[in-house]
C-alpha cells in the first residue's frame, strides 16, 4: 500500500511520509484531517498540521488499528494482516484548531518510515477525551477529563513528599509499562490520578492505579478517578484486540468490592479479571459520549 | 459486642509487586482457553448460518 499525501499547507509538505506495506497500491490525498479511502485498497492516511496550528498537533493515523475502525470506513487490523502491531510512543496534546470530532475516537499510531528526517517528526500517540468522568464531591459538578501519557517532567510532583503513596518514577522507568495521567480539561498541570499498564499478548495487565493525594479518603475533592482509569484500561484492551480483558492484583479484603464496583471476577489467589461484558459496562459508563 | 468497621482503601488498585510466574502462566492459559472456545462457537455459528434455506413452493 503506497500512500502519498499532500498537506494543504505546502510548507508542511515535507512532513508527510511515504510508506509501503506491500499488497495494495493506492494513494490518498489527506489534508487537515480529511480522509480518502481507496475503494479497493483501503488506504487511509489522515491528520496533519493545521494551517494555523502552533505545531502541537501531530496526528498520523492508519486504518489498521481497531481504534480507528469508525474513522477508516470500517477496516480493522484483521483485514490488514501484514501491518505490524502498533506501539504507543508519545502522547500529543490536541489543538483547538484541529477538528476535534475526528480526533475523539482515535488512538493514533504511526509507523511511517521517514523519507526526509525532521525534528518534529515522530511516532505519535493520542488519547481521546473522556466526559462526565470525575465529579466534585462537594458541588456534584462533573468535569471532562483528558488521559495522556506521563512525561518525565511530571515526575517531580509525584514524590512521596507530596503524599503520593507509590514510587511512580519506578513505574515510569519500566520499559514494558506505560504510565498515564488523568487531568481535567484545560487544567493539565494538576494530575488527578495515575495508572500503570502493560499490554500483554492476550490482555492488558493493570499494574497500579492511584488517585492523587487530594482525591483520597473522606476529604477527597473528586470522585470517580480510579473507575475512570480502569475504564480507560478496558478501552485500551479493546483497541489492542484483547476483547476488553484486563487483569490486576487485589487485596483479599477488596475482592468483593471490585466484584461489585468493577464487575471483575476473582480468578484465584490475588488475581482478578475484568472480562468483555464488564469492560463494556465500564466503558459505557465513563465514555458515554463516544 | 461492638462491631468494628474497617474502611476499605479503594483509592489505589494493585501494587508495585509483579505477577509471579505461576500467576502469569495461569492467566495466559485462561485467555488461550477462552480464545479457543470463542473461536469454536464462531465456527459453529458460521456453519449453521451457511446452511441453505429450504424454499417452500
Amino acid at each position: 500500500m503506497l500512500a502519498i499525501c499532500f498537506g494543504s499547507d505546502t510548507t508542511h509538505f515535507h512532513r508527510w511520509k511515504y510508506f509501503n506495506f506491500g499488497l495494495h497500491t493506492t494513494w490518498g490525498l489527506a489534508q487537515y484531517g480529511q480522509k480518502k479511502v481507496h475503494p479497493g485498497g483501503g488506504c487511509l492516511l489522515s491528520g496533519g498540521y493545521g494551517p494555523t496550528s502552533s505545531g502541537t498537533i501531530v496526528n498520523f493515523c492508519m486504518n489498521n488499528f481497531v481504534s480507528l475502525y469508525s474513522f477508516s470506513g470500517g477496516r480493522t487490523q484483521q483485514q490488514f494482516p501484514y501491518s505490524p502491531k502498533p506501539r504507543p510512543l508519545v502522547a500529543m496534546q490536541s489543538d483547538s484548531t484541529f477538528p476535534q470530532e475526528t480526533m475523539q475516537k482515535s488512538l493514533c499510531f504511526s509507523y511511517f518510515s521517514n523519507v526526509k528526517k525532521n525534528k518534529e517528526i515522530g511516532l505519535d500517540f493520542i488519547i481521546d477525551k473522556l466526559t462526565n468522568s470525575i465529579e466534585n464531591v462537594l458541588t456534584g459538578d462533573s468535569f471532562a477529563t483528558d488521559i495522556s501519557i506521563l512525561k518525565s517532567s511530571d515526575l517531580k510532583s509525584l514524590s512521596k513528599k507530596n503524599k503520593w503513596q507509590f514510587d511512580w518514577a519506578e513505574e515510569f522507568d519500566q520499559p514494558e509499562r506505560d504510565v498515564y495521567k488523568l487531568t481535567i480539561v484545560n487544567n493539565s498541570t494538576i494530575i488527578q490520578g495515575l495508572i500503570s499498564l502493560e499490554v500483554k499478548s492476550d490482555h492488558v495487565y493493570m499494574h497500579l492505579v492511584e488517585s492523587a493525594p487530594f482525591n483520597k479518603g473522606k476529604t477527597k475533592v473528586y470522585s470517580g478517578v480510579p473507575g475512570n482509569l480502569v475504564a480507560f484500561a478496558c478501552k485500551l484492551s479493546f483497541q489492542r484486540g484483547h476483547e476488553g480483558n484486563v487483569s490486576f492484583l487485589s487485596k483479599t479484603q477488596l475482592v468483593e468490592h471490585y466484584e461489585k464496583t468493577l464487575g471483575a471476577f476473582h480468578f484465584g489467589g490475588r488475581v482478578m479479571i475484568i472480562e468483555t461484558k464488564a469492560a463494556l459496562k465500564l466503558i459505557n459508563k465513563y465514555f458515554q459520549n463516544q | 459486642m461492638k462491631t468494628k468497621k474497617i474502611e476499605l482503601d479503594v483509592d489505589f488498585i494493585g501494587g508495585q509487586s509483579a505477577l509471579t510466574v505461576a500467576e502469569e502462566k495461569a492467566l495466559s492459559d485462561f485467555f488461550k482457553q477462552r480464545k479457543i472456545s470463542s473461536s469454536k462457537t464462531l465456527v459453529k455459528k458460521r456453519r449453521i448460518s451457511s446452511k441453505p434455506r429450504k424454499v417452500l413452493a
